[in-house]
């Protein structure tokens, strides 16, 4: 089938426009960056029904009617999309709300690991009893009340290392 | 046998709940359970005997060739009966062994699940339910190793059991994998019949034998067995003795019969079955808790039973298969002798254990009954089956086989020496000697299931040629050896009974010399100590590639993501010849003079710094897109489109009221080129992709038989919305899930922990003017009464307009999401006329009702035709003549549009409360963010709760 070029080229501007918003940090364009490139994604799926046609309803000549499948997928896009955008939006007042500006900052748990890794160390979660004497094996001793272990070893390694 | 998995998968999942009725006495439901399913299952005894096989078969997936077939041979009978018959001896133990409720409730359903699970694994033909029923055990022993998790290191043996098992396990479903692949089939039956001669089933037995060897506990995965008895003694007993660690020994013994015949498989087995024999029994000698020593113990015997299988001949499998019964019968018999011990003395450490014969009799007499079996002492069945172990050795080397049958034999011999001497070590060390720990309790119940055990092992050394003809049809499946010699305590003065003499004197000096040692056992296995430096390698490497790749910073990862799409399937794209220039550039000029408009305004969006001026930029685009639709032939998608540009555009400006009027970034960086270029880039990538998309199309649409479909299967004459509701009514059904979820989002992230219409409350109305509506602002500098009078006039209109598009959606352009959309506008036009109160007025509850009622209304509609015996999502159509509105077709699907109506219009009632209400509320009460003049930054809201 024959694509029309000027819907491709239209999604595809919608697109790079969208991408170039997405990079940002601040929660608000993310959102615009978001819908263009929605709106992008929906006119290519446009292009992949093919030619323009007559709307998709039974008494129309089967020949001539747009393709119904792709207009079903986009449908639901864009309510999906109206409420992803919704939902960044609350979100982007929160952060307002909270901090008084809409930026995303870099991720802290990230950086906790970054550290770790130029410490040469190991990950938080993991718990290194194999020096121990592992031969005498656990005891079942939760009958007994059991007592509430805290790993604080890795921890202090964490502190260490910053 | 369907049946007794049944009941026990479903005693396992209400036993739980039952505890807290029953209390520990729970543990009864599937004693009882499990002793009848053992005694029938002792019926079919001399059927199976005469080699006759009881089938069982529900297709499961045909299409991909599994089955949950079940198979009762003489094999899976053995098992069964381990499985039902010492589990149910094991469940009554439980009843008394478990005090704290909590612990008792929580041991109970695993222990039951696990019981069903194994099984399934020993019943089942079909290697994929074997393999479900195998990974279903590893599951359960995790957790039930792993109960006690507040404590470190039972939760790392939990961890180091469940990844060494399922290591094997995962290897071993690439093995019968492969041989599927060879075969045609997952029945174990089919391939026994005609073994497979190819080099990659022989990988694939290969690979199977790994998992049953990390299952078994057989070097090189032996050190997870002892880690293991951190779970409690009755969970030892079954789990880590009896059942589960003889699922491997069962694939061996059921596999052997077709691959015995591989160059590598009786070296390999004989010898890493001697190896971990020796080192389990070695090891076993140096322990101080009691149950820690019994764990290697079985170590041991896993590998003696791994040695004897491995011979492979029809002597080897009725001597192993005899031992495996002795095993499981003595081997839960002493875990539970030392959960008697370990009760009424408070310990296991042989240091403080002594001289308790003259204070428990019965369970040192069932202790010694059943060491003795293991130490292959006549008349208990142990003796029975080593003697034939020893003895199918030695024919072995006679018959051919000279160096294998020599070495088996010397390593039995050896091991059961040792054996023997570990086995004396626990005897005595525990009931024998002078007392050093008086007993505090007695528990004359909790010896019942132990001595029972002890008996059956010493009936069981007597019943020799009962046992031979019971083992006929496995030990005859085996293609190896003559015919095995008959079962019996007493073959007169054969070599193998002067080597189980000369055993039992070295063990008895073995333990003079050693056996009262009682230093703590110190140094660990190298192999674990591999295992546990393996682990902490895959952890650094971990912590390495996270720190050097995740920088934390999302523009970064959005950036590699995106790179990678333009570089990988950019490059493909370009190189794969499939654009062509064959395009059609436009198909009118309407759409030309659309596509320019949205194109350059969605460019200006991106330089904009007006936090308004950029949104209505989008709504231009939104709006030139419902129009690209409408041109292209999407009445539905337009209005759709539209509706929706209308209401975010309603709601981002409720939002706007509390934000500063600039963007954050300013747009002068020199990153802003590099994000440029790469949005060119996949914006290039993502048109050229969609072009070359429909240039190479070859098949036909799938789309072509909709207009057919829509009208036969969804009567109703629009396609759009018969897909919708009908032929893709899951898609929708997810989706609308989606929009449930991101309005119940948006709801809690303006009232973070309030009931929405409970933290707007409704007020009497108080105004003194005379208003439109009942809800209208009573402050006259708010009030419209323009607005007022309008909205009173049009939210009726919108409304029916609403319904008529949901009514008219499967025919005609419409449908629940545009009716839904209108009724959100509507319910907005509300709330600009009279703010919260008027909204609280036009819907008095919460929004979540409306959402919650939605979904429960299209579930229902895509499940209803099961119950009248349709299939999910079947729609009817219902016609009949009514008075005035003449011939009219109800089609069923409507319920689901009106479904999705409601979640619309609940979703609407979320954004347009929660976003307008919402923070008018925070306004008054002064948490709102303050924008500030001329700036990108507000004041936060003072005193926010977090």
């Amino acid at each position: 089938m024959t694509p029309t070029l000027i819907l491709a080229i239209a999604g595809g501007v919608l697109i790079a426009a969208g991408v170039y918003l997405l990079l940002e940090r601040s929660l608000m364009r993310i959102l615009a960056g978001v819908m263009l490139a929605g709106n992008g994604v929906n006119l290519l799926f446009l292009v992949s029904a093919g030619p323009a046609g007559d709307a998709a309803l039974v008494g129309a000549d089967p020949e001539t009617i747009a393709d119904p499948l792709p207009q079903a997928m986009v449908l639901t896009a864009i309510v999906i999309t109206l409420a992803t955008s919704a939902f960044l939006l609350a979100m982007s007042y929160r952060s307002f709300q909270l901090e008084g500006h809409d930026e995303v900052a870099d991720d802290v748990e990230d950086a906790i690991v970054r550290r770790r890794a130029e410490a040469d160390l190991s990950s938080e979660a993991y718990v290194d009893i194999s020096d121990s004497d592992s031969e005498s094996g656990g005891r079942d001793d939760s009958e007994s009340g059991g007592r509430f272990e805290r790993e604080t070893g890795s921890r202090a390694e964490d502190e260490e290392a910053r | 046998m369907l049946l007794t998995v049944s009941i026990l998968a479903v005693l396992g999942v209400v036993a739980s709940a039952l505890s807290s009725r029953l209390g520990r006495f729970v543990f009864l439901l599937p004693a009882a359970a499990s002793i009848a399913a053992a005694v029938w299952f002792g019926m079919q005894g001399p059927a199976v005997a005469a080699g006759e096989i009881l089938q069982e078969r529900i297709e499961w997936m045909p299409a991909l060739d599994i089955a949950i077939d079940l198979r009762l041979g003489a094999l899976q009978w053995l098992l069964a009966m381990v499985v039902l018959g010492v589990g149910g001896l094991i469940f009554v133990y439980c009843a008394w062994y478990f005090e704290s409720h909590t612990l008792a409730s929580r041991t109970v359903g695993l222990l039951t699940g696990f019981a069903a699970s194994m099984l399934l694994l020993v019943l089942s033909d079909d290697l994929i339910v074997l393999m479900v029923g195998w990974e279903l055990t590893t599951i359960f022993s995790y957790l039930l190793v792993g109960l006690n998790h507040r404590s470190a290191s039972n939760r790392r043996a939990a961890q180091t059991a469940l990844i060494v098992t399922t290591i094997g396990g995962l290897t071993m479903l690439t093995g019968i994998m492969l041989l599927k692949a060879e075969t045609g089939t997952f029945s174990l039956a089919a391939t026994l019949a005609e073994p497979p001669q190819t080099t990659a089933a022989a990988w694939a037995a290969a690979l199977m034998v790994v998992g049953a060897l990390s299952k078994s506990a057989i070097v090189p995965f032996q050190y997870w067995l002892p880690g293991a008895m951190a779970a409690p003694t009755p969970v030892s007993a079954f789990l880590h003795a009896a059942a589960m660690v003889k699922a491997g020994i069962f694939l061996i013994a059921a596999l052997s019969p077709a691959f015995v015949e591989l160059p590598w498989w009786r070296w390999g087995l004989v010898s890493l079955g001697i190896v971990t024999m020796l080192l389990g029994a070695v090891r076993a000698m140096r322990q101080l808790d009691i149950k820690v020593l019994l764990a290697h113990g079985t170590v041991s015997q896993l590998g003696l039973l791994v040695t004897v299988l491995g011979i492979g001949t029809h002597a080897s499998m009725q001597a192993g298969l005899t031992l495996l019964a002795a095993h499981a019968v003595f081997k839960a018999a002493l875990f539970m002798v030392v959960g008697v011990v370990d009760k009424s003395t408070g310990t296991r450490d042989l240091r403080e254990l002594g001289g308790l014969a003259r204070r428990m009799p019965v369970a040192a007499g069932a202790a010694i009954l059943s060491a003795a079996s293991m130490a292959g002492i006549p008349p208990a069945l142990g003796f029975l089956g080593k003697e034939a172990a020893l003895d199918a050795a030695l024919r072995d080397a006679e018959g051919g086989m000279l160096a294998i049958g020599w070495l088996a034999f010397l390593g039995i011999a050896v091991g059961a020496a040792l054996t023997v001497a570990y086995s004396l070590r626990f005897v005595v060390g525990t009931f024998f000697g002078a007392l050093v720990t008086e007993p505090k309790r007695r528990s004359r119940i909790l010896v019942i299931a132990p001595v029972l055990l002890a008996l059956i092992g010493l009936v069981g050394g007597f019943s020799g040629e009962l046992i031979s003809q019971l083992l006929e049809p496995q030990v005859e499946a085996v293609p190896a050896g003559e015919d095995a010699p008959q079962l019996a305590l007493w073959h007169g003065f054969t070599p193998a009974l002067v080597s189980s003499m000369i055993a039992w004197l070295l063990g008895a000096l073995v333990h003079r010399s050693f056996g009262g040692r009682r230093r703590a056992p110190h140094g660990q296995d190298p192999l674990e100590r591999g295992y546990h430096a393996g682990m902490r390698a895959l952890d650094r490497l971990a912590v390495e590639v996270t720190g050097r790749t995740q920088t934390g910073s999302l523009p970064m990862h959005l950036t590699t993501i995106l790179l990678v799409v333009v570089a990988f399937p950019g490059i493909a794209l370009l190189l794969s010849g499939a654009l062509t220039s064959d395009v059609r550039l436009y198909d009118s000029a309407g759409q030309v003079a659309t596509a320019v408009i949205v194109s350059i305004a969605a460019i200006i969006a991106t330089t904009t710094r007006g936090r308004l001026k950029a949104f209505m930029l989008l709504s231009v685009v939104g709006y030139g897109v419902a129009l690209l639709f409408l041109l292209h032939g999407g009445p539905d998608l337009a209005l759709v489109q539209a509706l929706t540009e209308t209401v975010f555009l309603v709601i981002l400006v409720l939002v706007l009221r509390r934000l500063p009027k600039y963007f954050t970034d300013r747009p002068l960086r020199a990153a802003r080129y590099i994000r440029a270029a790469l949005g060119i880039a996949v914006g290039t990538f993502a048109a050229l992709a969609s072009l070359a998309a429909l240039q190479s199309r070859t098949a036909e649409p799938i789309s072509d038989g909709f207009y057919r479909w829509a009208y036969e299967f969804g009567h109703g004459a629009n396609i759009v919305n018969v897909t919708l509701v009908d032929i893709r009514a899951w898609d929708t059904l997810g989706e609308v899930a989606v929009v449930l979820a991101a309005a119940t989002g948006v709801a809690s992230l303006i009232f973070v922990r309030r009931p929405t219409a409970g933290a707007l409350r409704r007020s009497p109305s108080a105004t003194g003017r005379r208003t439109w509506l009942r809800g209208a602002f009573t402050s006259e500098q708010l009030a419209s009464p323009v607005l007022e009078m309008m909205t009173r006039l049009l939210f009726p209109v919108m409304m029916t307009v609403s319904i008529y598009l949901l009514a008219v959606g499967h025919n005609a352009p419409g449908g629940g999401f545009a009716g839904g959309l209108v009724a959100g506008i509507a319910l907005a036009v509300r709330y600009l006329a009279g703010g919260g109160q008027e909204l609280l007025e036009a819907v008095p509850f919460d929004a979540g009702k409306l959402l919650g009622g939605g979904m429960a209304v299209v579930v229902l509609s895509v499940i209803w035709p099961v119950l009248i015996g349709g299939r999910i999502g079947e729609s009817y159509a219902i016609e009949a003549t009514l008075p005035l509105l003449g011939d009219q077709k109800l089609v069923t699907t409507l319920f689901f549009d009106i479904g999705v109506w409601l979640i619309v219009i609940g979703a609407m009632l979320d954004f347009v409360r929660s976003l307008g209400a919402g923070i008018d509320l925070h306004s008054e009460q002064n948490v709102a963010p303050r924008p500030q003049w001329r700036s990108d930054r507000s004041l936060p809201g003072e005193g926010v709760r977090r």
